[in-house]
């Protein structure tokens, strides 16, 4: 890959990937660190990037890499910080917060899934992709998750449209 | 029931790839090199430990000072003190000089308009640290703070005995990089964008730290021969700043200046007056805005 591709790849990345790091981490200097970090990576494996809209799914695969692994950086960037601190919506209100924290209290594998699927936007098919897993996995394991999370709303009284349906009629 | 989550969103928007930070990030990890592959280096080793031998491993042998064309390397204590001999020579040059003291310190050339170069616009440190120490607000190691500056301070870089002097801790695990000035070629986009108000800069002497109407700052940028370019300023709920392309009114207010490249300039502007400066919020020294 040229240093002209890699630079198209972070063109047309690093709106979604920002967002992907803003999203699991609190603070906007942890956010930079996993962007940053992510495509350190990227550029040393730039090999193995693939072509056209997967790029986006291996590069969510290695910042859930980094992430997992994440220790605060050395290098720090004021600029990059204050514009990943621009990128964090405010707190939402209290009406929501039963619902976040009940989304926080999930397992990680589970919140992780739900939010590819809410957050990211992705398909079954890319979510395979992203995770490494089959397609059919993915579809079971988000039954079980969207499950779990239902049932945790419902605890916290919240009620959803969520009933248990037969495996082959979810999304 | 992802719909739920869809209002949860923790992040309002995504980054811009063109921001300063965004580009910045981009050429650092452009800079940097692939990893060594370690595997040419093990093999006679293992030939070695199969025919019998005793294999002793001996650490690196690193020199305490080193010189060439472009710089100049010593050890003061418990830091390597580099005196820069020529800020433009190929910065291979310079990564041969520290490697060879056993740091891994580059220079990464930044095209800058003639104010900054020769002069350092900052370091990017990489690596993790335990203990990263702070002194007066500037990462420091092993209680020896990282710089790269002009010596004596202040000096003009082409001067007679000015010269840009790099101090790092001695054994400092981490890599540093050093954007360094260099001039830019014709129709370059500036990296030392924030000089246009200061001393010598296409704007020098417009006071905008109270604001000033965009008819006012154009009129005198034209009569500088400057050509305008106009962004509008955002203001996070975090009090972060970002910039869009706009085409502003007269009356809009111009809080700030940038300078794009050579003969153009960028003002930042706002369609409402604010009640104070968004960049400049009392800290001190302020900006020379």
């Amino acid at each position: 890959m040229t240093p002209e591709t890699f630079e198209a790849v972070f063109r047309d990345t690093y709106e979604r990937l920002t967002r992907y790091a803003v999203r699991r981490c609190a603070s906007p200097q942890d956010a930079a660190d996993v962007v940053a970090d992510t495509y350190a990576v990227a550029w040393r494996k730039r090999e193995k990037i693939p072509r056209g809209d997967e790029a986006v799914l291996w590069l969510y695969a290695v910042a859930r890499r980094v992430l997992s692994q994440h220790r605060r950086s050395g290098r720090r960037d004021a600029l990059l910080d204050a514009e990943m601190a621009d990128l964090y919506a405010e707190t939402p209100g209290v009406e929501m917060s039963v619902i976040g924290q009940t989304f926080r209290a999930l397992p990680d594998g589970d919140r992780e899934l739900l939010a590819l699927v809410a957050w990211e936007g992705l398909g079954h098919d890319e979510i395979a992709v992203t995770l490494g897993i089959t397609r059919n996995n993915v579809r079971v394991r988000l039954h079980r998750a969207r499950r779990r999370f239902a049932k945790a709303l419902a605890a916290n009284g919240v009620p959803t449209s969520f009933t248990l349906e037969p495996l082959g009629e979810t999304r | 029931m992802t719909d739920l989550l869809a209002t949860l969103d923790p992040s309002r928007k995504g980054g811009d790839p063109g921001a300063p930070g965004a580009r910045a990030l981009l050429a650092h990890v452009m800079s940097t090199s692939a990893p060594v592959r370690r595997r040419r280096f093990l093999r006679p080793v293992l030939v070695a430990v199969a025919a019998g031998l005793v294999v002793t491993l001996t650490p690196p042998q690193f020199v305490t000072s080193y010189a060439n064309a472009a710089v100049e390397i010593h050890l003061e204590g418990e830091q390597y003190v580099a005196r820069v001999l020529d800020p433009f020579a190929d910065h291979e040059r310079f990564t041969e000089a520290f490697r060879a003291v056993g740091l891994d310190v580059r220079i990464r050339p930044l095209p800058v308009s003639p104010l900054s170069a020769g002069t350092s616009l900052g370091m990017m440190i990489g690596g993790t640290f335990d203990r990263p120490d702070e002194i007066g607000g500037e990462f420091a190691y092993g209680g020896v703070v990282l710089s790269a500056d002009l010596e004596p301070k202040g000096c003009a870089p082409a001067a007679p005995g000015c010269a840009m002097i790099v101090r790092v801790p001695a054994g400092f695990p981490g890599s540093v990089d050093i954007r360094l000035g260099r001039p830019a070629r014709p129709g370059e986009d500036y990296a030392d964008y924030d000089k246009a108000l200061g001393p010598g800069g296409p704007l020098h002497g417009v006071r905008l730290r109270h604001g000033a109407p965009v008819k006012e700052v154009r009129a005198e940028a034209e009569r500088r021969g400057l050509r305008v370019t106009y962004q509008r300023i955002e203001i996070g709920p975090g009090g972060g700043l970002s910039f869009v392309d706009d085409t502003p009114g007269d009356q809009w207010t111009v809080w700030n200046a940038w300078q794009v490249r050579e003969g153009v300039v960028r003002l930042l502007v706002t369609e409402r007056r604010l009640s104070q400066n968004p960049f400049y919020n009392g800290s001190a020294p302020p900006p020379n805005l």
